[in-house]
């Protein structure tokens, strides 16, 4: 059974709880990320649970840099975990929490130091080292917690949404900031999310799970452009998803169908009532209403159309994505 | 009070709409300086002299002080070491663990004579087991778990819930094993609980009373049975008095220790998300948990058992008796004292409690810590103030009313504040914004808030008066006579009759307070 290519493996999962089963497989490769993308309840921790340990599963065999470690407690994986409440130790000072794993690894006094200076600096929580976490604000703590997971050097970190507690501006940045630690690492990251925005920008590799099974997996790119299901592809944010019966009125073949924003063309064309302007500063979110079918569409115009009124919109058959 | 502030201005600031701690805080300093402070003071006055002198160079009363520090020490340390692995216990399901959590509080409102009465049934000279225990270290140590043990697993309950399992996940993942995870999470963040519970355990039962002078005899008497039989047998004020300083200086120290812990706790056993066992597993630890609550709280059945033994056979013939009440103060007479007593001392505590709760709860740190002051004053201490400062009042059975609310107010407040503190301060924003000045916001928005909260604690304000009995057998006058000094008299009398009343009476009393409990301060806040 032995898989050295592979940073983690999940092989055939099976956990069940009452009204809820997960069933899975999914690998990920050193250095790689890879997003769970899914709604609340879909099963998303329940599968880092399992893969740090914190969970044991029914059936199935989790391996990490090859090894089995099905059998294994929590402490013997060598994975990082990141909380989602962060789980800061209230009764440590930052510097202490950082270097807990490592205490526990048995590093030496002055290489702990080392790694745990290191980690401050690239976290830039430097001056923060002798403050206790509720002192901390929240884009700090969540600091804290990815420096001390990251501290032992885990060949696999776990990141349970640890962006959700965090408002939408220091969102942004932090997302940023955690893409480029994980890079500079070069740990292999599984990134549990509900935020499709966040898993385009972080992963390299999508994995949509839904009631506890896959839908779908591949590219950021792959996944949004061309969703496996239309259940998939409202999930992912596409507006435009028509039923058969509005895809027959625009002219399209049988079955559902996915137009993307860039299938749609205003300014030329069969005339659209404008129904709704959203204005959203640099760009226009539009609902149309062509051939009796409604429409969005986003994206820069001059001059800004008024609701009720007609606007030219040519529709590019050929771009249509079918279900 | 103040009344100015009702005069229709709505105030502008968040801040302005809450704080008003000032005229409440008065008016609880003026009923502490009244009832506990001026007492003290007679106290201090009485045995700082000459007596104190004495009493330190008495070798009978560094035994008597001695013996009360290793009683207190010795529970405090069981306590905990029992406490602990109950509240692992408690994380899981088990059958019956709703029921389990909520009998853990119950031995907080028993009658500290009842439980005496409970131990005599079960293992007295007369007891159930035909084993006698009285005058032993194990039937005392035994008593302060009854009592301690369920006020021990609730402040670590607490904190342990609060912690969550996530801290002890996060420490898993970073390598620690069960144990490492244990030691460097778990307890340090359970230290300041283990301090609290170790420290009101041993504060509760330094100065225990009733359990040692019925169950402790000579040998095993605390300081406050000393200072109770000082003033009873000898009227030795000025030896009362250096003991009850000597007393207060030793509980003085632990409680502000106990305060300093205290900070950082909530008590309560908050539901948090409970791990679920297999179901053999599940059925075991549940045996084993009611199994350790039955031998714990077995005096209290042995209780039940033998208020039905009459010297004709088993029936009701003790309760029966106790109806028609045909020797000097029957039960009627005693029933209508303890009822009086302790109704006037809810209608004192409740004013005073909320006065308290309304100070504390709106920030004033001072007022916190000062309302908390008759906790660690114990009842007898209290008696022998009251009876160095207020001789006129010894004719008035106001004094007795006054001792038990002053005992019973803190425990009002105690389960108001967290449910005054709880409320959200945008309710009390929007009720000023809407035209209520801060009697209206009061009578209107606060109070009918915490109703439940202002409910048990005046359940448990009523069941500490209704149980008092070191501060009434100080104070009590045959006239007076209440239900506790009814049970201790008529356990004192020889013959199977009297300790048949006895029984019934105590088993009366077990019930009223159980169902105060139960009907309204189950999920209250304790300590």
């Amino acid at each position: 059974m032995v898989d050295s290519g592979k940073a983690l493996k999940l092989a055939g999962i099976r956990y069940r709880q009452p009204g809820f089963t997960l069933t899975l497989t999914l690998a990920l490769a050193p250095g790689e990320t890879l997003a769970l993308l899914g709604p609340s309840g879909s099963g998303k921790t329940t599968v880092l649970k399992i893969a740090a340990g914190l969970l044991s599963p029914e059936a199935g065999r989790v391996q990490i840099g090859g090894r089995d470690v099905t059998a294994l407690p929590p402490e013997r994986r060598g994975v990082g975990m990141l909380f989602q409440s962060y789980a800061l130790f209230p009764h440590l000072s930052v510097f202490d929490n950082v270097a807990f794993g490592l205490v526990e690894r048995g590093w030496s006094r002055k290489a702990i130091l080392a790694r745990v200076e290191e980690l401050l600096a690239i976290t830039g929580l430097t001056p923060h080292r002798q403050k206790r976490p509720n002192e901390l604000s929240g884009g700090e703590q969540q600091r804290v917690a990815l420096a001390r997971a990251l501290a032992p050097r885990p060949p696999v970190l776990l990141l349970d949404e640890p962006l959700g507690a965090l408002d939408l501006r220091l969102r942004e940045s932090l997302l940023l900031e955690l893409k480029r630690v994980l890079r500079a690492e070069g740990v292999a990251a599984l990134y549990v999310t509900h935020d499709q925005a966040e898993a385009f920008v972080l992963a390299h590799r999508v994995l949509i799970l839904r009631d506890g099974r896959k839908v779908q997996e591949g590219t950021p790119e792959e996944v949004f452009q061309h969703p496996s299901d239309a259940w998939t592809a409202r999930f992912l944010g596409h507006k435009n998803v028509l039923g058969p019966e509005d895809a027959a009125k625009l002219g399209l073949p049988r079955g559902t169908h996915l137009l993307p924003n860039a299938a749609l063309r205003p300014g030329r064309g069969e005339p659209a009532r404008v129904e709704e302007v959203l204005f959203l500063g640099p760009r226009l979110g539009l609902w149309l209403f062509q051939r009796g079918v409604r429409l969005y569409w986003e994206g820069p115009l001059e001059p800004i159309p008024k609701p009720g009124t007609e606007l030219p919109l040519a529709i590019d058959l050929q771009r249509a994505v079918p279900l | 009070m103040d009344r100015g502030g009702d005069s229709g201005q709505i105030p502008s600031g968040g801040e302005k709409v809450k704080l008003r701690t000032g005229p409440w805080a008065l008016v609880l300093y003026l009923f502490l300086g009244f009832a506990v402070l001026w007492p003290l003071a007679a106290v201090f006055r009485r045995g700082l002299g000459p007596g104190l002198v004495q009493a330190l160079a008495d070798t009978y009363y560094w035994g008597r002080f001695l013996w009360s520090l290793e009683y207190g020490l010795l529970a405090s340390l069981l306590v905990i070491a029992l406490a602990m692995p109950l509240v692992y216990a408690l994380r899981y399901r088990f059958p019956g663990r709703a029921l389990f959590v909520a009998l853990l509080g119950v031995p907080f409102v028993m009658p500290t004579i009842v439980v005496a009465a409970g131990f005599l049934a079960l293992v007295g000279p007369r007891g159930l087991l035909g084993v006698n225990l009285e005058g032993t270290v194990t039937v005392l140590v035994w008593a302060s778990l009854f009592y301690n043990l369920g006020m021990a697993a609730r402040i670590l309950h607490g904190l342990l819930a609060r912690s969550g399992g996530d801290l002890e996940a996060a420490a898993r993942t970073l390598g620690a094993s069960p144990w490492r995870a244990f030691l460097r999470v778990t307890l340090p963040l359970l230290g300041p609980g283990i301090l609290a519970a170790g420290g009101l355990t041993f504060v509760y039962t330094f100065a225990s009373f009733g359990v040692p002078l019925l169950l402790g005899g000579y040998r095993y008497a605390t300081l406050e049975v000393e200072i109770y039989r000082l003033l009873a047998y000898e009227l030795d004020f000025s030896g009362a008095s250096a003991l009850v300083l000597w007393q207060v200086a030793v509980l003085a120290l632990v409680s502000g220790g106990y305060l300093w812990a205290g900070r950082r706790l909530t008590g309560g056993l908050a539901p948090g998300a409970l791990a679920p066992l297999p179901p053999r597993q599940a059925r075991a630890l549940a045996a084993v948990l009611w199994g350790g609550l039955l031998v714990v709280a077995a005096p209290m059945l042995a209780l039940a058992l033998e208020s039905l033994q009459t010297p004709t056979g088993p029936g009701f013939g003790n309760y029966l008796r106790l109806l028609t009440g045909d020797d000097g103060v029957g039960l009627s007479a005693a029933i209508w004292n303890t009822l009086r007593f302790s109704v006037g001392a809810l209608l004192l505590a409740a004013p005073v409690g909320l006065v308290y709760a309304l100070a504390a709860a709106r920030g004033s740190r001072a007022a916190d810590l000062a309302g908390l002051l008759p906790l660690f004053v114990s009842p007898v201490s209290l008696g022998v103030g009251y009876l160095l400062a207020y001789p006129k009042l010894r004719a008035s059975a106001f004094i007795l009313v006054l001792a038990y609310a002053t005992l019973a107010y803190p425990l009002f407040a105690r389960s108001v504040i967290p449910a005054l503190r709880g409320l959200a301060p945008e309710l009390l924003e929007a009720a000023a914004t809407l035209g209520a000045g801060p009697w209206r916001r009061l009578f209107r928005v606060e109070l009918p808030l915490v109703r439940p909260a202002l409910l048990s604690g005046a359940a448990l304000a009523l069941a500490s008066a209704v149980g008092e009995f070191g501060a009434t057998m100080l104070l009590v006058r045959p006239e007076w006579t209440t239900l506790t000094i009814a049970i201790y008299q008529r356990l004192g009398r020889p013959g199977l009759a009297n300790y048949g009343e006895a029984m019934a009476m105590s088993m009366l009393l077990a019930v009223v307070a159980g169902l105060l409990f139960f009907a309204f301060a189950r999920g209250a806040e304790l300590g």
